[in-house]
């Protein structure tokens, strides 16, 4: 009975397995010797990520609107232009001029896709037209009558020249950063949405499209060999299923895991193990409604917020020591654009008492209640309570929290997300210009409501058009300055992150001059000079 | 028997109306929802443009009245539409993903069915045994179904190399023959079995526990023993028999509960299955995902509540 019974569980089980479907683009999936060594190419065999998250196939129009999903893309289609540590490079095209609204990209001669077709100046331009017509996921170019490109010439079969109307500090990123598409397959693809045949994972990335299983979150990637801008690193990339990742970096499941805060010593004094820092890259900052708290439009009220909130406390018990009270000019420290200079606003839990005493301010304060916001949260409204400002926490998910925000349905709104160190703060303009904020769901996008500043619109405007690096840079941090000064909102504090990887093993992640997260940077999986 | 099959099919087209609303009623949008944590950030938000044009590509800029027409239409016909996240159709996920959480919870019911039995037939004839599994399965039946695994995955899977911590399968693995994939499976399906198994084991125990003492006091069980009929033959004929309608309905009954505890210990070894569809599909306002996964499992628990409720009303007429 109990053989009959062991069996049936056994068969139980395995119906579900087999079941399931394999990646129906499953090919060569030979295992390979997780072991230090290299191969005779200088590759190593393989590259193990953590995976398990289902991001989508990494199609230009099928991977999820997220960073792993967008990285997982990037590693099989390529742009015309990259960023290094130091900032532009070639990437398809191996030189650009700029001229105007003008500008021209050479492609590299021996360019091609996957499939052995060459890239020419031809799949640019139908990449353009196509996404005019179907906006991928990832869409530096716009869409309907914001679409960014008005026009472009084919040179010969190497050069290209586009067009804008107007041309501005990131236009040369836009224009670098869209995918290109083979223009042999997708001309007679008429819905990109739900095209998912083996030939839509064919581009010109450094990396082939080998295995997708949704259902585990397995990915795999294998080294193209003709790829034109670099050498693959690897031999395979592979996303693999893990329920905890440091467990799994232990175990050697994975070869780079991010580090919880309070393992960071063990790991910082271990000479084999390297490290990654993600700087200041996730802020936490506080919206006020002006329209309806109006006493906060005094300057000096403002500034009591700050000299009420212990945001060292945020720093120290939240992100157990990693990150740094936030720049009350926005951009974080550890940014090539932060202005050390901005007004700083020591926590003077006194003086705001003084302040506020006898006001009888009364406020509803909305978080989201997942990750760090419910404990800031309890923090923020510990001190303003202590200050005299009676405060009501109210939380929700984040998607209801982001809706209420955009809304401006909140009093004081704690927001939190990724994305603030490393980049130029371009965001400065959307979440401070009066032309430009709260047009988008972003949180980069959410600006204080009823305030305005015409010396802060002018500026944030500014460096959008100016194309001079150091000078946009002075402009930056002008910028941070009169923020720092006027407070339209409150900055808590940016928190830091670190990945651990084995030094012997793989050694090659790095960081881009803007863009801190090595992991899903495709030039972490090639070889550097 | 009707009036049975009338509340089942008003109860389907509740629970579908509702599954169509919720989503599209609550605060959040599929398409606006940017918040992230470091690591996962939207690289860039789409544009005014591109909103409009994907709602309309979703259908979703038309009135609900005309959406529930058009979901409803499309469902007859065995479309649940498309995922906004995992952008393939709804039906291709679930069925990636559903046999995966369906064998789990089959094994672990019938593994908890088979133990829960057992341990109550002893503790029926053993008072001592009794004392011991009573506590020991009231206090595991309060510890939720996550807490288990997690405690699972660090007391037992980290510490034994041979298991598995998470997946349920060997990624990229070739398997020699269906024999090596088989035990690839097994030994991945362990950590999230036993979670399961211990989650559910408790609630087989008390059902078949009180049948067992309440069928021990029967006269009927006095006579079969004053007849000489050996113990073995008493528990396993007379006991198990008479309490199979119960433990059987139990089974049905238990279904929901193993749903919620299959979504939450996938979480947890990272499992495949619709646990974490559901979370994502949640998370990111997926409308026609969270639609479709509700409505697989919510008709999966109104069948076996039928069900269940068939073997009960049979069982008392049948007493009757």
């Amino acid at each position: 009975m109990k053989r009959y019974l062991a069996w049936g569980l056994a068969l139980l089980i395995a119906a579900s397995g087999c079941a399931a479907p394999a990646s129906p683009e499953v090919s060569d999936t030979s295992e390979a010797s997780p072991s230090g060594t290299q191969a005779e190419n200088g590759r190593v065999p393989v590259l193990r990520l953590a995976g398990g998250t289902d991001w989508g196939a990494p199609g230009v129009y099928l991977h999820a609107s997220r960073g792993p999903g967008n990285a997982k893309k990037d590693l099989i289609f390529a742009s015309l232009l990259e960023a290094d540590e130091k900032g532009v490079i070639g990437w398809m095209a191996e030189s650009w001029e700029a001229d105007g609204n003008n500008y021209t990209f050479t492609l590299h001669s021996d360019a091609k896709f996957h499939d052995g077709e060459p890239l020419t100046a031809e799949d640019v331009a139908f990449t353009i037209d196509y996404y005019r017509q179907f906006p991928p996921v990832n869409n530096p170019l716009g869409a309907g009558e914001g679409f960014l490109i008005s026009g472009y010439e084919v040179i010969d079969p190497q050069r290209i020249k586009i067009s804008v109307n107007n041309s501005d500090a990131v236009t040369l990123t836009a224009l670098g950063g869209f995918e290109i598409l083979p223009k042999h397959i997708w001309e007679r693809v008429e819905d990109p949405m739900t095209y998912s045949e083996p030939d839509a994972f064919i581009g010109s990335g450094a990396y082939c499209f080998s295995s997708y299983d949704g259902a585990t979150g397995s990915y795999e990637f294998t080294a193209f060999d003709g790829f034109c801008a670099g050498e693959p690193a690897a031999d395979r990339i592979q996303f693999v299923p893990v329920s905890d990742e440091l467990l799994a970096f232990e175990n050697g499941e994975i070869d780079i895991a991010g580090l919880p805060a309070d393992l960071f010593d063990r790991y910082a004094s271990d000479p084999a193990i390297g490290m990654l820092e993600k700087a200041n890259d996730m802020g936490y900052k506080l919206l006020i409604n002006f329209e309806k708290h109006p006493e906060f439009l005094e300057l000096a009220m403002r500034g009591g917020l700050y000299q009420a909130l212990d945001r060292q406390a945020v720093v120290d018990k939240v992100f157990r020591g990693m990150g740094a009270v936030g720049s009350a000019g926005y951009a974080p420290p550890g940014s090539i654009y932060y202005n050390e200079n901005c007004v700083r606003y020591p926590y003077e839990p006194e003086k705001a008492a003084a302040l506020f005493a006898g006001k009888g301010i009364s406020v509803a304060m909305i978080a989201a209640n997942s990750g760090n916001d419910v404990k800031i949260a309890e923090l923020v409204k510990n001190d303003l309570t202590a200050a005299g400002i009676e405060v009501e926490v109210a939380a929700y998910d984040s998607a209801v929290r982001d809706e209420m925000v955009n809304a401006g349905d909140y009093e004081f709104a704690l927001v939190g997300n990724g994305g603030w160190g490393g980049k130029a703060p371009a965001y400065l303009r959307t979440i401070f210009s009066d032309l430009s904020k709260n047009r988008g769901g972003n949180p980069h996008s959410m600006g204080p409501i009823g305030y305005s500043s015409e010396r802060i619109t002018e500026l944030a405007e500014a460096q959008q058009l100016e194309t001079d690096f150091n000078r946009r840079v002075e402009i930056f941090q002008e910028l941070q300055l009169e923020i720092s000064r006027e407070i339209p909102l409150v900055v808590i504090a940016t928190q830091s992150s670190y990945s651990i990887y084995r030094k012997d093993y793989y050694d090659g992640w790095m960081k881009t001059y803007d863009y801190q997260q090595a992991e899903q940077n495709r030039l972490s999986y090639l070889k550097r000079s | 028997m009707r009036k049975r099959w009338l509340w089942l099919i008003c109860s389907f087209l509740a629970i579908y109306l509702v599954n169509f609303l919720i989503p599209r009623l609550m605060p959040g949008d599929p398409f606006r929802y940017t918040s992230s944590v470091s690591g996962d950030d939207l690289d860039a938000g789409y544009s005014a443009e591109q909103v409009e044009q994907l709602r309309a590509y979703y259908r979703l800029d038309e009135p609900l009245a005309g959406q529930l027409l058009d979901s409803t239409a499309r469902a007859l016909r065995g479309d649940l539409g498309d995922s906004i996240y995992y952008k393939k159709p709804v039906a291709e996920v679930l069925a990636e993903r559903l046999p995966w959480s369906l064998g789990l919870m089959a094994a672990s019911l019938a593994v908890s069915l088979t133990a829960g039995t057992v341990f109550a037939l002893w503790a029926a004839r053993r008072r001592n045994a009794d004392r011991v599994l009573y506590p020991v399965c009231s206090v595991l039946a309060e510890v939720p179904a996550f807490l288990l695994g997690v405690l699972l995955l660090f007391l037992v899977a980290a510490r034994v190399r041979w298991i598995p911590l998470s997946g349920g399968v060997t990624p990229f693995a070739r398997h020699a023959d269906f024999g090596e994939r088989l035990s690839d499976l097994l030994i991945h399906a362990l950590m999230p079995l036993c979670t399961m198994v211990l989650a559910q084991l408790p609630q087989f125990f008390f059902t078949a526990r009180a049948c067992f003492l309440s069928e021990l006091e029967k006269p009927y069980l006095l006579a079969a023993r004053a007849k000489g009929l050996r113990e073995g033959r008493i528990r396993f004929h007379y006991l198990l028999k008479n309490s199979a309608a119960a433990l059987v309905a139990r089974i049905f009954l238990s279904v929901s509960t193993a749903v919620g505890a299959t979504l939450l210990v996938e979480n947890v070894f990272a499992y495949p299955g619709i646990g974490r569809v559901l979370r994502e599909a949640v998370a990111y306002r997926d409308f026609p995902m969270i639609q479709g996964v509700f409505l697989i499992s919510s008709l999966l628990v109104l069948v076996c509540l039928f069900l269940a409720d068939r073997i009960n009303g049979d069982s008392a007429g049948g007493e009757g």
